[in-house]
């Protein structure tokens, strides 16, 4: 079973922090971007679109205790970097915890969060 | 138009890099050149008509040849005006794409702690120059070059190293503390970042741009 | 995916000089606005030297993304013009000395855009048949001669730019210029 795995959890986490005011997406891994970078690039090529997970990392605290999550998020312009992200923290940490609880695998979750970018709003002139 | 006039170009002084249409006493310079019956270079001719601004080469002017000579790249001028105008396709969706790709391949630079102890909270370099280097622009007379952060210590603090064109129609020292304190307030207000120090180099002369001056001219006199 | 916009706070009065600057520090923003002044340019370029829209669009966008690879160790030495001018010169020739046998044909004007009627004054079947006759005689060009013609004459560099570009010196192209002009001349002789 799988319920409580990676790809859920990824998802779940992913969502948290997209739910956030002020995130404007998340950043895709190096992985992902490897690969939209070597998706066609000619004319009519359709843009290579990445999953909302690929900003979302979870690993296994090193003593097995429980896990780590790292959410990698770019910003809209017009807030301030570290109040969104420490909303962003405490609602990924609050979801996944959640999360894993409603699958009976209850364990301790810490988050980091790396703003990587800030995005200029569409609705500034 | 696809492009501009070239010959509007200030860039290059009117003959500047080109001989003046001389006599051929000496070897012809390119292959397949040929000597007019008035002595000058083909070549020379063609560059003069293509390339000299006023005035004109006296010469040029009263020579039949010379004047032959240019008439015969007339057609070929008329073609290379309308093929300027020509605009290239694909610009507008070429832009997108090159961007699409830069995007993908963002670099990020070091991560540096937001200004929070108890959290592990963090911002790319480049995220927080781009808005830093901002905060710079915002002070009149003064654009920022290169914007560096590093952290300092064990904690929260970051130190910031700038570098800086100026205008010099004010202090300089005036104009430093102004970017400096709208760099502090960005760094707390838009990031949340708590920088300690902004090191500012002015490195170069903040020219008006564009350097075609289209401004009306500022009174010359003191 | 994060929508994208050019941020409104950046400023368009910014030398090129400074964007450079700013990109090679990852900047991607002040990369966007050196791509929105030099692609027009650059691109006409290509068109020329290819002979296609397709492979010219496609050796500017590698020369974009060369430059963005290579922005952080760039030196400033050249112009950040005259720097792209002359990736986007190699990425070309390189293109063509990869696709040569068969020589391409120059349709510049062959296959007008459907748009051409609407947002171009209309000009005559004469004209347009000249400017052809003048794209064919270009693709009959020697690459070299063709590059420094296409620089002079369409993009108004000087010779010592030109040099700079095609990594050769002001008195080669001024050879190559006059040889192109030469040939070009006797091309179109019939439209005289």
């Amino acid at each position: 079973m799988t319920v409580t795995g990676t790809p859920a959890l990824l998802g779940a986490a992913a969502e948290a922090a997209l739910a956030v005011p002020g995130v404007a997406g998340l950043q895709p891994r190096l992985g992902h971007r490897l690969a939209a970078a070597a998706a066609p690039t000619r004319a009519n090529a359709t843009p290579h679109r990445t999953p909302p997970e690929a900003g979302v990392r979870a690993d296994r605290a090193p003593d097995g205790s429980g896990w780590h999550i790292e959410v990698r998020c770019v910003m809209t312009e017009g807030r301030r970097a570290l109040d969104i992200a420490r909303n962003v923290h405490d609602r990924v940490a609050a979801t996944v915890m959640a999360h894993l609880a409603a699958h009976g695998a209850a364990e301790p979750v810490t988050v980091a969060v790396t703003v990587t970018g800030i995005a200029a709003r569409r609705d500034a002139a | 138009m696809a492009l501009d006039d070239p010959h509007k170009r200030p860039s290059e002084p009117p003959g500047a890099d080109r001989p003046r249409p001389g006599s051929a006493a000496d070897e012809p310079p390119f292959a397949d050149d040929e000597v007019l019956p008035c002595g000058r270079l083909l070549s020379s001719v063609w560059e003069e008509a293509h390339d000299a601004a006023p005035p004109p080469d006296p010469h040029t002017v009263s020579c039949a040849h010379c004047r032959e000579a240019v008439e015969g790249l007339a057609t070929v001028n008329a073609a290379t005006r309308a093929l300027r105008a020509e605009d290239p396709p694909g610009l507008y969706a070429l832009a997108d794409r090159v961007m699409d790709i830069v995007r993908a391949e963002v670099r990020l630079g070091r991560l540096l702690p937001l200004a929070d102890p108890d959290l592990d909270l963090r911002i790319a370099e480049s995220a927080a120059a781009k808005v830093l280097r901002q905060a710079a622009d915002t002070v009149p007379g003064a654009r920022a070059a290169t914007c560096r952060l590093a952290p300092e210590g064990n904690g929260t603090d970051v130190r910031v190293t700038m570098t800086l064109d100026a205008a010099l129609d004010r202090p300089l020292p005036d104009r430093v503390h102004q970017v400096r304190r709208s760099v502090l307030h960005s760094a707390g207000q838009d990031l949340g970042l708590a920088v300690t120090a902004v090191d500012i180099t002015v490195v170069d002369v903040l020219e008006p741009w564009p350097p075609l001056g289209h401004a009306p001219a500022t009174g010359g006199g003191t | 995916m994060i929508e994208h916009t050019a941020s409104p706070r950046l400023r368009a009065d910014l030398p090129d000089r400074l964007l450079a600057v700013r990109a090679a520090e990852g900047d991607d923003d002040s990369f966007a606005l050196l791509v929105q002044r030099h692609s027009r340019p650059l691109l006409a370029l290509a068109w020329c030297i290819m002979g296609n829209p397709q492979d010219a669009e496609e050796a500017v966008q590698d020369a974009f993304v060369s430059a963005w690879r290579r922005l952080p160790e760039y030196r400033h030495g050249a112009e950040f013009r005259t720097w792209m001018y002359r990736i986007t010169v190699n990425r070309c020739l390189t293109m063509r000395r990869r696709r040569r046998p068969p020589p391409l044909p120059l349709d510049i004007v062959a296959e007008p855009a459907t748009g051409d009627a609407w947002s171009q004054p209309a000009r005559t079947a004469e004209q347009d048949a000249a400017t052809a006759a003048l794209s064919r005689a270009l693709a009959e060009l020697d690459a070299g001669q063709r590059v420094c013609w296409v620089l002079r004459e369409l993009h108004g560099l000087p010779y010592k730019e030109i040099a700079q570009v095609t990594h050769t010196n002001e008195q080669t192209v001024r050879g190559r210029l006059f040889r192109a002009r030469r040939s070009l001349q006797e091309a179109m002789g019939p439209w005289r």
